[in-house]
């Protein structure tokens, strides 16, 4: 078997096991309410992490291009109260428009 | 990647450091998940950024939502992937059309009404920042898995 098969068969049975973990082993359980609180501060934690990295995170550097003039453009978007279709479209047509002048 | 980073055992690590984040990713809906073990196992499956982000837009977790947005982007998925090897030169780079500015948008987008309670906004800022930061530094996959750290800001003293 080569390298390559090893590779994936590895990754994906470790992502399986990785994905499955919280709903597995937690599901259906009573958490203690401190544990409830900073589960619940999760969301908005990983929410703006994944925009950052989403955003400017390249592999150990930053890349800022014009992925930032969608984000600007989301932001307005945001605050003019668009559906949520209606900001992912902005942003990406933003984007697009900026790289193609 | 496997030819880049040197043997086969520092691919699979780059891979599954990436693929960390799916922990504290599923700890946050995990209360939401129903049925027995093999069930849950496998609707955690359909969660990926996209999908989990949707099914938390709301009040609470939507676990049908998940299941549906995630069975759909599986299939784009394997569509796109399908389309590409067929044809994806007549389409060029899809970030030509700004697909890569859209995934931050939509997270961003599903951030925003969360911000307006002041200890999410502060697990927001905290999260993002300990992300930023750690982006010139660790290897791709820490920084998303450092910022669930944030999440501390939910103690209550």
């Amino acid at each position: 078997m080569s390298g390559v098969w090893i590779a994936v068969i590895a990754v994906s049975g470790a992502t399986l096991l990785l994905k499955a973990a919280g709903p597995v082993v937690l599901a259906g359980r009573e958490l203690p309410r401190t544990a409830r609180e900073l589960v619940d501060m999760l969301a908005p934690a990983l929410l703006a992490a994944l925009v950052v990295t989403n955003e400017i995170g390249g592999d150990r550097r930053y890349v800022f291009d014009d992925r930032l003039i969608g984000l600007a453009a989301a932001v307005v978007a945001i605050r003019l109260r668009a559906p949520l279709l209606a900001v992912v479209v902005v942003a990406a047509a933003a984007t697009a428009l900026a790289r193609a002048v | 990647m496997l030819k880049s980073d040197g043997g086969v055992a520092a691919a699979i690590a780059a891979a599954v450091l990436l693929n960390a984040r799916y922990v504290p990713i599923g700890i946050s809906v995990a209360g939401g998940f129903v049925g027995n073990a093999l069930r849950r196992f496998g609707e955690a499956q359909l969660m990926v950024d996209e999908s989990w982000a949707i099914s938390i837009g709301g009040e609470r977790f939507d676990r049908r939502l998940l299941v549906g947005a995630g069975s759909l982007i599986y299939l784009a998925w394997i569509v796109g992937t399908a389309l590409g090897i067929v044809g994806g030169g007549a389409i060029g780079n899809p970030n030509r059309f700004g697909l890569d500015a859209a995934f931050p948008a939509l997270f961003l987008a599903l951030l925003a009404p969360r911000l307006r309670d002041r200890r999410a906004f502060l697990a927001a800022i905290l999260g993002g920042g300990l992300a930023a930061a750690l982006i010139p530094v660790a290897r791709p996959g820490i920084p998303i898995v450092a910022a669930s750290l944030a999440c501390l800001v939910g103690a209550r003293r």
